[in-house]
C-alpha cells in the first residue's frame, strides 16, 4: 500500500492542488459576474456627513417621521400601522459626467440591525402610492439627471409603523453597482 | 500472470454487486427537477396567520355563492359558482416589484387561479408592501358539479408573491368547500391597504 | 454456404415492399378530411373545447374599450370555450386560447386577433378556468366591404399539442396550433347597434 502512495506521490499531490483549485475558479467567474451585477458593496455614510459617489456629493439634511395615527397622518391618508419617512437629500453634481447630465439613481429604504450592513426588512419609494401626501411645489422626489446645479430632493418611504430606529437610505446608481450608497439616518 | 483463486473471485462479484446496488440507490433517491425546483410550502387554516419568506398572509374566510358583486360594481356572470376568499397579505422582508403572484385554488389536482375579471375589486396580482398589509377578496370560478354533493371537498388555496413558484415560498391554506353552504348572492369588500 | 450480410438485407428489403403491395405499396396516404362543424356544435382539442356560435359585423366595441380605425369595421367571432385540461388556459395569443380561433381567407385578417373578451362583462383576456364554460368573443378588425350581411364565412378551429420538460424551458404549455375543423358561420351586420349581452362594467 505505501509503495502504491510513494509511485504516484507526484500525481496525487497534483489532484489534491488541482482540484480545489477548478471548483473555486469555476464557482467564482459564474459568481462574480452575478454579483457584480447586485448592490452588494455598500459605501456607508454615517449620519449628516457627505459622501461622494459616482462623482457627486450626497448629505441626508433631515428626517421625518410622522405616523399614521398623527394629525399629519391622517391627512397624508397614510395606511393603518404605517409610518411616512421624509428623507432630505442635498445633491451636488460634480462636473464630472461627460453628457451634462447629473446622477441616476433609485432608492430604497433599510431597516437595519446594530452595525450591519444588510437590511433585515426594505421599503421602495412611495411616489406613486396611494396616499395624499405630495412633496412641496419645485421640490424634487428622486434623482433628477437633468438638474447640473446643486439642488435637494424629498424621498418619501410608507414603512411599517414597528420599524426600528436604525434606518438607511440605499442609493443605487447603475453604473456603480455593485457598490453603492448607504446613507445612515 | 498468477491464478486468480475462487475466492477472488467470488469477492469481485460481490464488490460489483455491491456497486450496482450503489448506484441503483444513487438513482433512485436522486432528487428529480420538480423536487429541487418546487417550492417550500407553507401549510395552515383558515384564520391562522402563514408566513413564508418574503409573504405572509392570512386568509379570514371562504364563501361559495351563485353570484358576486366587487365593490367597485363589478358583478360576475359565471356558468359555475364562485369561491370568495378574504384574506390579508403583505410582504415580509424585500417589497421590490413584489405581488400577489399565484393566487390559486387546487381540488384534486385541478388549479384555478383567482379572476381578475373584477379589475381592482379584487387584490389579485396587486402589489405588496413589506409588512402593510393588502385585504380584499379573490374571486375562483369553479364548476358547479363540486359543490352540488354534500360530500367533503378538500381544497387547497396557494398564494405566493411569484407567478411562477418554483424555488420559493408557497402559503397553502386547507378548506373544506363541502362544509360550506351555496349562498345566493355575495358582495365583496373594497380591497384596502394597512394593519387590520 | 455462407451468405453475406448485404445479400441477406438486400433480400429482406425486397420482401418487405413486396408484401406492402397488398397495403398500397408506395402511393401517397390519403390524409383524413378536416372535419366540418355546424354552427354551435362543438370540436374538442387537447386542451380546449371550443364551439363557434356566430359571426358579427359591428362598428365598435365600447365596453372593451376599442374603436378601429375609420374605414374598418369590427369582426366579432363569439365562441364558446370550455378549458378541458387541469389548469387555468390564457388567452392572450402565442400562447392562450387567441390561437385556436381563425376566420379564413378574409382581407385584412392575418393573425391574431385585435382582442379576445369576455361577451357577459366586456374582460379583456380572461384565464379559463378548467370545466366552467365561458363565451368569448374573438375580434378582428376588418376593412368596410371586405365582409357583409349574409355572406358565409369559414372560421378554422385549432388545436395544439402538449409539451412538458425540455431542456431550457420548464413546466407544461401547448403549442404549434393546427387546424383541426371548420364552421361555415353566416355574418350578422348589427351595425352601430349592440348585439351582445352585457352586465355593467363600471370603468
Amino acid at each position: 500500500m505505501k509503495r502504491w502512495f510513494k509511485r504516484n506521490a507526484v500525481a496525487l499531490v497534483a489532484v489534491a492542488v488541482l482540484t480545489p483549485t477548478t471548483i473555486a475558479v469555476t464557482f467564482s467567474t459564474e459568481w462574480s459576474s452575478y454579483l457584480s451585477t447586485r448592490a452588494t458593496q455598500p459605501v456607508e455614510v454615517a449620519e449628516g456627513r457627505t459622501a461622494e459617489f459616482d462623482g457627486t456629493e450626497w448629505r441626508v439634511t433631515r428626517t421625518e417621521r410622522v405616523s399614521s395615527d398623527s394629525r399629519a397622518g391622517v391627512e397624508a391618508g397614510l395606511p393603518a400601522g404605517s409610518d411616512l419617512v421624509m428623507v432630505t437629500v442635498e445633491v451636488n453634481p460634480g462636473n464630472a459626467t461627460t453628457e451634462d447630465e447629473s446622477s441616476f439613481c433609485t432608492v430604497r429604504l433599510g431597516e437595519y440591525e446594530g452595525s450591519g450592513d444588510t437590511a433585515t426588512r426594505s421599503w421602495g419609494d412611495a411616489t406613486f402610492a396611494a396616499i395624499d401626501y405630495r412633496n412641496p411645489a419645485g421640490v424634487e422626489s428622486g434623482c433628477s439627471p437633468d438638474i447640473i446645479e446643486p439642488y435637494v430632493f424629498i424621498s418619501t418611504f410608507v414603512i411599517a409603523d414597528d420599524a426600528s430606529d436604525n434606518l438607511g437610505v440605499q442609493l443605487e446608481i447603475p453604473d456603480r453597482l455593485p457598490q453603492y450608497l448607504l446613507l445612515r439616518l | 500472470m498468477t491464478r486468480v483463486s475462487a475466492w477472488q473471485r467470488v469477492g469481485n462479484g460481490v464488490g460489483l454487486v455491491g456497486v450496482l446496488a450503489i448506484a441503483w440507490f444513487i438513482a433512485e433517491t436522486t432528487p428529480t427537477e420538480e423536487a429541487w425546483q418546487g417550492p417550500i410550502v407553507v401549510s395552515g387554516d383558515i384564520g391562522e396567520t402563514l408566513t413564508g419568506r418574503n409573504i405572509e398572509a392570512v386568509v379570514s374566510e371562504v364563501r361559495i355563492t351563485e353570484t358576486v358583486t366587487a365593490s367597485n360594481g363589478w358583478a360576475g356572470p359565471t356558468t359555475g359558482v364562485w369561491v370568495v376568499v378574504d384574506a390579508s397579505v403583505s410582504a415580509v422582508v424585500d417589497d421590490l416589484g413584489a405581488s400577489l403572484g399565484t393566487a390559486d385554488l387546487v381540488i384534486d389536482g385541478v388549479t384555478y387561479s383567482a379572476s381578475e375579471r373584477p379589475d381592482d375589486g379584487t387584490i389579485a396580482r396587486q402589489p405588496l408592501t413589506t409588512a402593510i398589509p393588502v385585504s380584499g377578496p379573490l374571486m375562483f370560478e369553479i364548476p358547479r358539479e363540486i359543490v352540488e354533493t354534500e360530500a367533503s371537498q378538500p381544497a387547497t388555496i396557494q398564494l405566493a408573491i411569484n407567478s411562477d413558484p418554483r424555488a420559493d415560498s408557497v402559503l397553502a391554506i386547507e378548506v373544506d368547500l363541502g362544509a360550506l353552504p351555496l349562498l345566493p348572492s355575495v358582495d365583496t369588500n373594497e380591497p384596502s391597504w394597512g394593519a387590520l | 454456404m455462407k451468405v453475406p450480410t448485404r445479400w441477406l438485407v438486400a433480400v429482406l428489403i425486397a420482401l418487405f415492399l413486396v408484401a406492402s403491395a397488398a397495403f398500397g405499396g408506395l402511393e401517397d396516404a390519403d390524409t383524413p378530411p378536416l372535419p366540418q362543424l355546424d354552427v354551435g356544435e362543438s370540436f374538442t382539442g387537447a386542451q380546449l373545447r371550443i364551439a363557434v356560435e356566430d359571426a358579427v359585423l359591428i362598428d365598435a366595441f365600447p365596453e372593451a374599450f376599442i374603436t378601429p380605425q375609420p374605414g374598418n369595421r369590427l369582426l366579432v367571432i363569439r365562441a364558446t370555450v370550455d378549458n378541458v385540461w387541469d389548469k387555468p388556459v390564457t388567452t392572450i395569443s402565442r400562447i392562450g386560447a387567441a390561437d385556436n380561433v381563425r376566420p379564413r381567407g378574409i382581407d385584412g385578417i392575418e393573425d391574431e386577433p385585435l382582442t379576445v373578451s369576455v361577451i357577459s362583462d366586456g374582460s379583456a383576456y380572461p384565464k379559463l378556468q378548467p370545466a366552467v364554460p365561458i363565451e368569448l368573443a374573438f375580434v378582428w378588425e376588418v376593412p368596410d366591404g371586405a365582409v357583409s350581411q349574409s355572406d358565409v364565412i369559414t372560421v378554422d378551429v385549432l388545436d395544439k399539442t402538449y409539451a412538458a420538460g425540455g431542456l431550457v424551458t420548464y413546466g407544461e404549455r401547448f403549442e404549434n396550433p393546427f387546424v383541426a375543423a371548420y364552421v361555415e358561420v353566416p355574418v350578422t351586420d348589427v351595425g352601430a347597434g349592440v348585439g351582445v349581452d352585457q352586465e355593467s362594467e363600471t370603468p
